[in-house]
Parts: C-alpha cells; structure tokens; sequence
C-alpha cells in the first residue's frame, strides 16, 4: 500500500501522491458524505512534489534523533527523501521539515541528480531502509513523445523498469538478524512452534512492517 | 498478556498491540477492548476507540460506548468518537455527536462532528429546525448553520459540476450554460481562501502570499479575466493557456523530437528549454513545428472539491482585483 502508513499508536497518516499532502485519517474515514471539504494537512510541503510512498522512520538501526520521524520519496521538483516531525496538535498533528540553523532543509537523502527516482520507501524486518531507484529521465503525463531518446529502453508499456533497490542502513549499528528474530519469537528452546508465527514479534518489534502485515 | 503486570511502562501500548492482533484474527476480547477503552495513556484510549468504530457491527453495545467515549478529556479520543458515532443514523448518535460542541473548541474534534453531522443531515435536520433538540451549546449553532448553509450552496452547484465533471462530454452549449451559472453563484471568499491555500498553493500564489510560481501568479486575475473565465480555466486549464507556459515539440530532418519551453528565438535559430538544458535548433533542420495546447494544471480538479468549495473558491479568486505592474 503507497502513501499510508501509521504510527506506533495505529494512527494512520494518508498521503496525496500527486501533491505530496499528507493527511491525518481518522477525520476522512467517518461516514461517506458528499460535502465533504478538505482538511487542513499534516505539514507543509513546501511545494515539493509528488509522493512516492512514505514512512515512518522506526528502527533500532537508526540513530535516536531519527526515531519517529517521517518521510516521503519525492520524485519531481525534489529528488530525494525529505524528513518531517509529527507532533501532537490538539486532537490531529503538525509537523514541520527538518531544517540546519542556517535554515536549509535537512533531508535525509537528497540528489543533485534530476534523474534519481526514489520509491516506496519503508523499514525492512531489518531495521534497514529500503526503496527503489526508478532512475528514469522522463516523468509525467505524457506530455513527452514515445520516440524521445532519452526514454529507457526497456521501459516496456505501462512497466516501470527498476534500475536498482537501494537498502539504506547504519553502519554502527547492527541490523536484526531477520530468521533468527523470527524463529525465537515463535519457537521454545527444543526448537518447538509454541505460537503462530507472527503473533510475538509485532509486540517487542519496533518496526511498523510487522504492525502493516498483521492488520493487512 | 497474563504476565503483564500493570506498572509495566509499556502495559498500555502493549495491551493495544494485542487487541490488534485479537482484531486481525476477528477474536476481539470485549473485557479487553472495555479496560483499554479506559486506559491511562489518550493514545491507548483512542486507539480502542478506533477499533470499536470499525468493529461496531459486531459488537452489541458499541453505540452506547462510543457515546461515553465522546465525552473523553482527551480531543485525539473525541475526534474518534465522532468518526464513530457517524456511522450510526439515529437521532440518539446524532443527539451525542451534538453535544460533543460543549467541548472546547479543537479543530480535528470539529471537523469531524461536523461531517459526522453532514452525513447524516436527514437524521436530525427536522428535529433541530423543530427545536426538539434540547441542551444546545452556542458553538452546536454555529456548526450546524455552516454546515446547512454549505449543504444549500452544494446543492445548487453540484448538478452544473456534474455536468462539466462528467465522463461522457456534454454539448459545449450545455457546458456553457453550467459554467454561466456557476458564474453567477455567491460564495465566502474566506472560506474560499483557505480552500486556495490546501488546493492550489503548490503551483499558485496571490502576489507575495503563500504558494509558488509553477503556474501563473493569480494577484488581480479578476482584472484579467471575468469571473466565467476563471470558472472555465479552473474546470479546463487546457482552452486557454498563457503563451509562456505551453510547451512547443520541434521534429528535426533527423527525426529526432525535442519538447521545451520557446526561451529566444530569431531568424537563424530557435532555443528550447527541456527542463534541463538549452537547446539550439537551426531553423533550416526543422522538419514539424507544434505549439502543444497542454497545460501542465491537471484537469478535473473540481472533482477533488465539496461543491461548496468550488464556489467559495470561484468567489475568492473573482475577488482578486489588485493593480499588478506588467512585468
């Protein structure tokens, strides 16, 4: 699933891929109604567009001062991963863009490459970041001719040829052993299943994928 | 669970993880979900409201609970509440969702009562013009009157947007029509303000305000244009669009097609601008020329608009008379 994912209190952040606006669920999924009007959105994206899925940043691969933290793959008018704080605001939340002292914004990953693509991004089982470089010279609606060298190759219809997956993580800090951690969180010393498998490991792990594949 | 003693610092946040694991196994534990529903820490509180709300088919007295969670200190718990309770056409939730305004206000809470309310108009619109509904908090009026106010707008908008939004394209004098008539409607120019703001704002600015210059600034549009081509530039961005943002496609004798904005041109020569780099193209070596029509405004956006916005927007940017100096 692109563009939604929740906090460690189930509090889902839904997403707008072509404007990159982020918004707080709960008040969008009550009782269809068609004067719905929009709702005030989580932080400002500064212009910055679109959203190829985003995430929380929860993992013990990552450094302290990274830990909740938010982020989107922005693919268009800036090419990279920016980060956002989501802090309670009243009932809903507010955030804003990590920025240095200097006030330029400090992102997580960011390109001076027009032509870098990050996609989907999200924590693995191993605590590490993992996306995808879609690395296409060309992006939008079509505006551009079929026959337009700079388009790739083997982009074969509506197929997105990946150029490469990217798994990001800290060199400091161990990452989980993924079977391992699996195993002991349904097995006893004999070697035996004690519980279905899945059950265990969404309680003492940290990081949401586990929370995102129980709840389906 | 049973080892879980309750001065465990995380005894909260663990009793909701295993009512999600209950919930995606369709095993809820209603003495379980009744204790979390009245936990010590807001987050653990709203998110057992939260599954309440999307369980309630299947739990007897949901509505009853949801109601005494609608009174919680917390607004994140509130806000839950009234998602909730909207789910449940009867007067009795409406009457709940209601009361919630007695509340201090919190935009979140509001927004959803709101719309809670919206939802179900029919439920409780008699009763509350009747008067029968009783114990009315001043700010339960002001919500209701908003929301009545922009339900009658709506509706007088929504047949004249479906006509310009729908699939099968109507005859150009039947689009004509609705767009005169969208002209001709009053709307908030406040609201349609803060419509601007969360819609437009990533391409559009009004002078030195907040947004961008992706498209064009929008300070004294109502100078240039009367308010049916604004409607019409908002509902097909492609009819009319200013000369520096169309984008022109050269084909040279090579065949090779190079698209770009014009940036100069003379006799010998035209530079194109592809996003990336300046390009020069002999005018000799030009096999086709097309200006394209495209707007890079994405179509449909009324679409992603309440009827009533789409008004209140229309009256905001026809207000926008301002002096500007040619660039």
């Amino acid at each position: 699933m692109w563009c939604y994912v929740f906090n460690n209190w189930g509090q889902g952040i839904v997403g707008d891929g072509t404007t990159a606006n982020h918004a707080w669920d709960t008040p969008l999924s009550g009782a269809q109604f068609g004067g719905r009007t929009g709702l005030n959105f989580v932080f400002n994206n500064e212009g910055m567009r679109p959203a190829l899925g985003s995430e929380f940043l929860v993992s013990r691969n990552f450094p302290d001062n990274i830990q909740g933290q938010f982020t989107y793959a922005c693919v268009i008018n800036m090419n990279g991963l920016p980060r956002f704080t989501v802090n309670d605001d009243g009932g809903g939340f507010h955030g804003d863009r990590l920025k240095n002292a200097d006030g330029s914004p400090d992102d997580l990953i960011r390109s001076t490459d027009k032509h870098f693509r990050p996609a989907d991004p999200q924590i693995g089982p191993d605590g590490a970041l993992w996306f995808g470089d879609w690395a296409n010279a060309l992006i939008g609606h079509m505006q551009y001719s079929q026959r337009d060298p700079n388009r790739d190759p083997l982009e074969v219809a509506s197929i997105v040829w990946f150029t490469r997956v990217v798994r990001w993580s800290h060199r400091r800090r161990s990452s989980e052993n993924l079977f391992r951690r699996f195993w002991n969180s349904c097995a006893n010393t004999n070697g035996e299943l004690t519980t279905a498998p899945g059950v265990n490991c969404t309680i003492d792990r940290p990081q949401m994928c586990f929370r995102m594949w129980l709840r389906g | 669970m049973k080892g879980l003693k309750a001065d465990d610092p995380e005894y909260d946040r663990l009793r909701t993880e295993a009512l999600w694991i209950q919930q995606a196994h369709h095993q809820l534990d209603p003495d379980l979900l009744a204790a979390v529903l009245k936990a010590q820490t807001f987050d653990a509180r709203a998110a057992a409201v939260r599954i309440l709300s999307d369980e309630h088919q299947s739990i007897a007295d949901a509505q009853a609970m949801l109601s005494a969670s609608s009174k919680d200190a917390h607004p994140r718990v509130r806000t839950e509440a009234a998602r909730g309770l909207s789910f449940f056409d009867n007067i009795e939730a409406q009457t709940a969702l209601l009361a919630m305004t007695s509340f201090p206000a919190d935009y979140w809470v509001d927004y959803t009562v709101q719309h809670g309310l919206g939802a179900n108009e029919k439920i409780w619109r008699g009763d509350y013009i009747a008067g029968k509904i009783a114990d009315l908090s001043p700010r339960a009026g002001e919500i209701v009157t908003k929301l009545m106010e922009a339900s009658k707008s709506g509706a007088v908008a929504l047949p004249f947007l479906q006509t310009l939004m729908s699939q099968q394209p109507k005859p150009e004098e039947e689009r004509n029509k609705a767009m005169t008539a969208l002209s001709d409607l009053k709307g908030d120019a406040n609201r349609g303000r803060e419509v601007f703001v969360r819609n437009c704002t990533a391409c559009h600015r009004v002078g030195n305000g907040e947004g961008r210059e992706f498209g064009p600034n929008l300070a004294g549009v109502a100078k240039r244009m009367n308010k049916f081509k604004i409607v019409q530039s908002v509902v097909d961005p492609n009819v009319e669009v200013a000369e520096k943002y169309r984008s022109t496609l050269i084909v040279t004798k090579d065949g090779m097609p190079t698209a770009g904005l014009v940036v100069s041109e003379n006799d010998v020569e035209v530079e194109l601008f592809d996003g990336k780099a300046v390009r020069k193209i002999a005018k000799a070596d030009i096999e086709e020329r097309v200006t394209q029509q495209q707007s890079s405004m994405p179509e449909g956006a009324p679409a992603t608009l309440a009827p009533s916005e789409f008004v209140d927007l229309m009256e905001y940017l026809g207000s926008q008379n301002q002096d500007v100096a040619p660039k």
